[in-house]
C-alpha cells in the first residue's frame, strides 16, 4: 500500500527513560543476609550462598553440587568458586576428582568427615577450616574456593587462583639504562615476591591490610623490622584501616585517601614501579604499601628531595651521578622561573641585561602586539595542549603529532607575528626541563606553579617572583608527609650535611640512615666499608 | 611545634645581620672614620659580654619565655604594662622598617614606582608569615642565610678590586676614645631580645643561651666583616655621604660582561631580608599580644594589626623625621633587649631561691 503522505499521522511518542530512586536501598540489600556462621545444614548454606552471590542470575559464579561417600554414608556438598579468577582445572583436578572418586583417600575408621575432607581430601598447600560464612563468600571473589558439606559447621576454603594477569615487564615510566629492567605488574604476590627475593632477609615483614568496606582490596603494608620507626608503621596502619570508603582498587586512589593535604600541588607519597627503588627505601628506614591490582607502589614517608631522584643515581658512579643532579636541579629551576625571570627582565628590569640583548629582544616583539605575559601565556597553553594531545593519541600518530603540532605551531605563530621567535625559545626551554622532573606527579606541581611565577613577574617582576617563591616555600615548608617535614633534611636541618644530600652521597659513604625517619638502628653501614682497602692479602 | 637550635641561631643572625643593608655601618663610619670596623668589634664585645652577663641568669631561668619570667617575677600587671609598651614599640619599629625596606627597594629598582606596590608585596609576607607561624619563618630562615651569605660574599669578591689598603689609616681613626664609645651602639644587637621569646619553643631549652652567644658571634663577624670591606672601599669621608653603604658597594662592583647593572642583582639581599625580618617581626608582635593578655589564638588579629602597621608608616614622610624616629625606637629597644630580660630573670632568680629556702 502506497503512502499517502497529505493525510497526518499522529507519531509515536517517544519513551524517555527517567532516572528514578530505587525501591530497594542498600541496606535492605543487606538485611536478607542473616547467617554469620557455617550452618551444619548444607541447604541453608547454599541458600545463603544463592542469595549473597544472586544466583543464578550472576554468570560468572559457580555453584557446584556433589557427593560425598565416607564412612559409608552419602554427605551432600557443594562447591562455590568464581569462574574466570578459579582455574577450572584446577577445580576439576583438586577438588572434584578427589571428592568423587575418593581413590587415594584412606581414611581410618570413625574419623570425623571434617577431618576426612581436610586430611584425606585437599591437596592444596593453602586450604583452610573456616567458621565465618561471610568470610567465605567474600574470598571467593578474590579467586578462592569454598566447600561446604551437610553435618559439619566449618567451610572449606581453598586456594584456586589462576587468572589472566601481565607478566613482570620493564617498567612503563621509570626506565634506566643501567640497573635492573623488572617492574613491578598487577599480582599481589608477584610484587611481593619480587621485593622480597631482592632484600632477602626474615625481617622483612608483609602485613595485610583490606582496603575498602566492599571491595575488600587486599594490600601489604612491608617495613623492615629493626629498621623502620614503628611509628611510622603504625600510622600507616591507621590511616589505611581508617578509611570509610566502599571501594579502593588502585593505589592512586589509596594515595589519595591517605596523603596529609590532598590540596597541595606537591605530591606526599611517593609512587613507583621499580622494586630496586622500593627496596632501597625499606632499607632506609621507609614503609612500602602494596596494593593488589596496581603495579604503582606507595612509599612513604617521602620528602621533596625523593621525588628529584630517580634510581638510575644509585647504579652511576659518583662524578656523572653528581652531574645529572646537577642538570636535574638546573630543570627543575628553569621549569619554575625561566619564563617569569624573562617577563621580570624585559618588562620591570631592563636595565639589568646587556643593552645589545636587550635591543636584540625589543626588536624580536617590535610587531607583536600583546604584552609578553600574554605571549608567555598563549605559547604555555599552546605546549600543554600539544603536550597532553600527544599523550592520549595512541601509536605513532601521537609522536608525530607532537612534533608537527610544536613546529607548525610554533613557526606559523612566529610568521603571524602573534609571538615573538624568543618566546618560542624560552617556553620551548621550560617545557624540556620539565621532561626531566624524573616524577610524574611532581611534575605537575611545576606546570601549575609555573603560571603562579608567571602572574607575579607580570605583576611585579623580581618582587613579585620573590614573593610566591616566598609563599610557595611557606606551603612547602609547612607540608609534611606522615609525620616527617616535607623539606628535610634542608629545612629543619637534620642530617649532617643537608647540602651534599641534596646531590649524591658516594654509595660507599651512606653509613647512616636518614636522620628525619628516626630509624631504629642509625648506621647501615660501617665507617669504612671498602674494608678491602685497608686489609693486608 | 620545635624549634631546632640551628634554625634558631640562624633567625636570630640574620634579624641582627639584616641591618647592614641600611645606614647602620655608616653610624661606625661617623663615629670613627677609618675605624670604623674598630668601633664595630667593641660595639660586638660590649654585646656578647651583656648577653653573657644575661644569659648566667638565663640559664637557670625555669620560665618559658621573657613574658612568663615577668610574670613570675612582678606579677601580672606588670606583664601587662610592659607587654602593651612593647607591642605599641614594636608596631611602630615593624611599621619604620617597613618604610625603611620600601623606599631601600623603590631606590634599587623601582624607581617610577609608587610606595604602596612595593609596600603591597611586602605585607602579603607578613601575613603569610603570621598565619604560617614561627616554625615556617624559621625554616625560611635556614634556607635565607645560604642565599644571603653567597651573595654578600659575592659581592665582597667583586668590590675587593675597589679595596685600598691606605683607606684604613689612621688606625684608630679619630681617636681611640671614639671607638669605645661604639659601645653605645648596642643597638644593633637588638634583636638578641627574640631568643627570650622563642625560649619556649626550642627542641631543647638549655640550648638557649649557646643560641644567643653563637648568633651574636656569627652576626657580628659578618657586621665587622662588612663595616672593614666598606671602609677599604671607599675613603672617608666621602663613606660617611651614603645611606646605603652595601648598595653603594654594589654600585661599584663590575659585571658587564653578563649584567648592565650590578646592583640589580644584589637587591635580592634587600628583598630576602625585608620578607623574613618584617615576617619575624610582625609575628613577634603578634606573640606579645597573645602573651601580654594570655589569648589563645592570635590569627584573628592579623589582619587589624596589618592595617595598623601600614597606616603608621604614613607618619613616616621623609627621611628627617624616619631618622629621628629610628633613634628613638632602637634606644628604646635597647632597654627591652637588654635591660628588661637582665632585671626579669634577676628577680626570677631571687624570688626562685627565696621560694627554695
Amino acid at each position: 500500500m502506497r503512502k499517502n503522505i497529505f493525510l497526518y499521522k499522529k507519531r509515536e511518542e517517544k519513551v524517555d527513560f527517567n532516572l528514578e530512586y530505587d525501591s530497594k536501598t542498600g541496606k535492605e540489600c543487606e538485611e536478607e543476609i542473616k547467617l554469620t556462621k557455617v550452618n551444619s545444614d548444607v541447604r541453608l548454606n547454599k541458600k545463603y550462598a544463592q542469595n549473597v552471590f544472586s544466583l543464578p542470575k550472576n554468570a560468572d559464579i559457580v555453584l557446584r553440587d556433589f557427593k560425598i561417600h565416607a564412612n559409608g554414608k552419602e554427605y551432600s556438598a557443594f562447591l562455590l568458586a568464581c569462574d574466570g579468577l578459579a582455574g577450572s582445572d584446577t577445580i576439576n583436578e583438586c577438588i572434584l576428582k578427589p571428592f568423587m572418586y575418593m581413590k587415594n583417600s584412606h581414611p581410618k575408621e570413625n574419623m570425623k568427615l571434617e577431618d576426612i575432607i581436610f586430611e584425606t581430601l585437599l591437596p592444596q598447600a593453602q586450604a583452610k577450616k573456616i567458621t565465618d560464612i561471610n568470610m567465605l563468600c567474600e574470598l571467593v571473589n578474590f579467586g578462592f574456593g569454598a566447600v561446604f558439606a551437610d553435618t559439619i559447621e566449618v567451610g572449606f576454603l581453598i586456594d584456586l587462583k589462576r587468572w589472566e594477569h601481565r607478566p613482570v615487564n620493564a617498567p612503563q615510566n621509570e626506565k634506566v639504562i643501567l640497573g635492573p629492567h623488572e617492574g613491578f605488574n598487577e599480582m599481589l604476590r608477584t610484587n611481593t615476591g619480587l621485593i622480597r627475593k631482592t632484600i632477602n632477609n626474615s625481617n622483612l615483614i608483609m602485613e595485610n591490610v583490606e582496603l575498602g568496606k566492599k571491595s575488600k582490596t587486599i594490600a601489604s603494608i612491608a617495613y623492615i623490622k629493626g629498621v623502620t620507626n614503628e611509628n611510622i608503621v603504625n600510622e600507616v596502619k591507621f590511616r589505611c584501616k581508617n578509611i570509610n570508603a566502599d571501594y579502593i582498587f588502585t593505589s592512586q586512589d589509596l594515595e589519595q585517601f591517605i596523603e596529609d593535604n590532598p590540596f597541595s600541588p606537591s605530591p606526599q607519597i611517593l609512587s613507583t614501579e621499580r622494586p630496586d627503588r622500593v627496596c632501597k627505601a625499606l632499607v632506609q628506614g621507609k614503609v612500602a604499601i602494596i596494593v593488589s591490582g596496581s603495579p604503582n607502589v606507595l612509599v612513604v614517608p617521602a620528602t621533596f628531595l625523593d621525588f628529584t631522584k630517580t634510581a638510575e643515581d644509585e647504579y652511576l658512579r659518583y662524578p656523572y651521578a653528581v652531574l645529572i643532579r646537577i642538570i636535574r636541579l638546573l630543570a627543575i629551576f628553569l621549569t619554575l622561573f625561566a619564563s617569569a625571570i624573562f617577563i621580570a627582565v624585559t618588562n620591570y628590569h631592563q636595565d639589568l641585561i646587556l643593552t645589545d640583548i636587550l635591543f636584540s629582544i625589543e626588536s624580536s616583539r617590535k610587531l607583536v602586539p600583546f604584552p609578553s605575559i600574554i605571549e608567555i601565556i598563549l605559547m604555555e597553553l599552546a605546549f600543554e595542549l600539544i603536550k597532553e594531545a600527544g599523550v592520549r593519541v595512541p601509536g605513532p600518530i601521537g609522536q608525530t603529532l607532537g612534533i608537527v603540532g610544536g613546529i607548525i605551531l610554533g613557526q606559523a605563530a612566529v610568521e603571524a607575528n602573534v609571538v615573538s621567535p624568543i618566546m618560542i625559545i624560552i617556553v620551548a626551554v621550560t617545557g624540556l626541563s620539565s621532561y626531566i622532573i624524573p616524577n610524574y606527579s611532581f611534575s605537575f606541581a611545576f606546570r601549575i606553579l609555573r603560571f603562579a611565577y608567571i602572574f607575579g613577574a607580570s605583576v611585579g617582576g623580581f618582587l613579585g617572583i620573590l614573593t610566591v617563591f616566598f609563599m610557595h616555600l611557606t606551603v612547602l615548608f609547612s607540608l609534611k608527609s606522615f609525620g616527617v617535614s616535607y623539606t628535610s633534611p634542608i629545612a629543619p636541618k637534620n642530617a649532617k650535611n643537608p647540602i651534599v644530600s641534596m646531590f649524591i652521597v658516594p654509595l660507599w659513604k651512606k653509613e647512616r640512615r636518614p636522620e628525619y625517619l628516626k630509624p631504629e638502628s642509625e648506621f647501615k653501614q660501617g665507617k669504612i666499608s671498602r674494608e678491602w682497602m685497608y686489609k693486608k692479602r | 611545634m620545635k624549634i631546632a637550635s640551628k634554625d634558631a641561631t640562624k633567625l636570630i643572625t640574620i634579624l641582627i645581620v639584616s641591618k647592614i643593608l641600611f645606614s647602620d655601618i655608616n653610624i661606625f663610619v661617623k663615629g670613627s672614620m677609618s675605624a670604623s670596623y674598630l668601633e664595630a668589634i667593641m660595639c660586638a664585645l660590649v654585646s656578647i659580654a651583656f648577653f653573657l652577663i644575661i644569659s648566667c641568669f638565663f640559664k637557670k631561668s625555669k620560665c618559658a619565655d621573657i613574658f612568663e619570667a615577668i610574670e613570675f617575677s612582678f606579677g601580672r600587671k606588670i606583664k601587662i604594662f610592659a607587654g602593651t609598651l612593647f607591642l605599641i614599640l614594636i608596631l611602630s619599629y615593624t611599621a619604620l622598617i617597613l618604610k625603611l625596606y620600601t623606599d631601600a627597594i623603590l631606590t634599587i629598582a623601582y624607581p617610577n614606582s609608587p610606595a604602596f606596590f612595593v609596600m603591597f608585596f611586602i605585607m602579603l609576607t607578613m601575613v603569610f608569615s603570621a598565619y604560617a607561624g614561627i616554625g615556617t619563618i624559621t625554616k625560611f630562615s635556614s634556607v635565607c642565610v645560604s642565599v644571603m651569605l653567597t651573595l654578600l660574599a659575592i659581592l665582597y669578591i667583586l668590590a675587593s678590586k675597589n679595596i685600598d689598603i691606605t683607606n684604613i689609616f689612621p688606625v684608630l681613626g679619630n681617636g681611640a676614645g671614639n671607638i669605645l664609645m661604639g659601645a653605645k651602639n648596642i643597638f644593633m644587637y637588638n634583636e638578641i631580645l627574640f631568643l627570650f621569646f622563642i625560649s619556649g619553643f626550642l627542641e631543647k631549652r638549655e640550648d638557649a643561651p649557646k643560641i644567643g652567644l653563637k648568633a651574636l658571634i656569627y652576626s657580628s663577624v659578618i657586621i665587622v666583616v662588612s663595616t672593614l670591606f666598606y671602609t677599604l672601599c671607599i675613603p672617608y669621608p666621602a663613606s660617611k655621604l651614603f645611606n646605603m653603604p652595601l648598595l653603594q658597594l654594589a654600585s661599584s662592583t663590575d659585571v658587564s660582561f653578563f649584567l648592565q647593572r650590578s646592583e640589580g642583582i644584589f637587591f635580592l639581599l634587600w628583598i630576602f631580608s625585608s620578607f623574613l625580618y618584617l615576617g619575624a617581626t610582625f609575628y613577634f608582635s603578634l606573640y606579645t599580644f597573645k602573651r601580654t593578655f594570655d589569648s589563645s589564638d592570635i590569627k584573628a588579629l592579623i589582619p587589624s594589626f596589618i592595617v595598623t602597621v601600614f597606616s603608621s608608616t604614613w607618619f613616616f614622610k621623609n627621611t628627617k623625621i624616619i631618622e629621628n624616629y629610628y633613634i628613638i625606637f632602637t634606644s628604646l629597644f635597647v632597654i627591652f633587649s637588654f635591660l628588661v630580660p637582665l632585671i626579669a630573670y634577676i628577680f626570677e632568680n631571687i624570688k626562685r631561691r627565696r621560694k627554695n629556702v
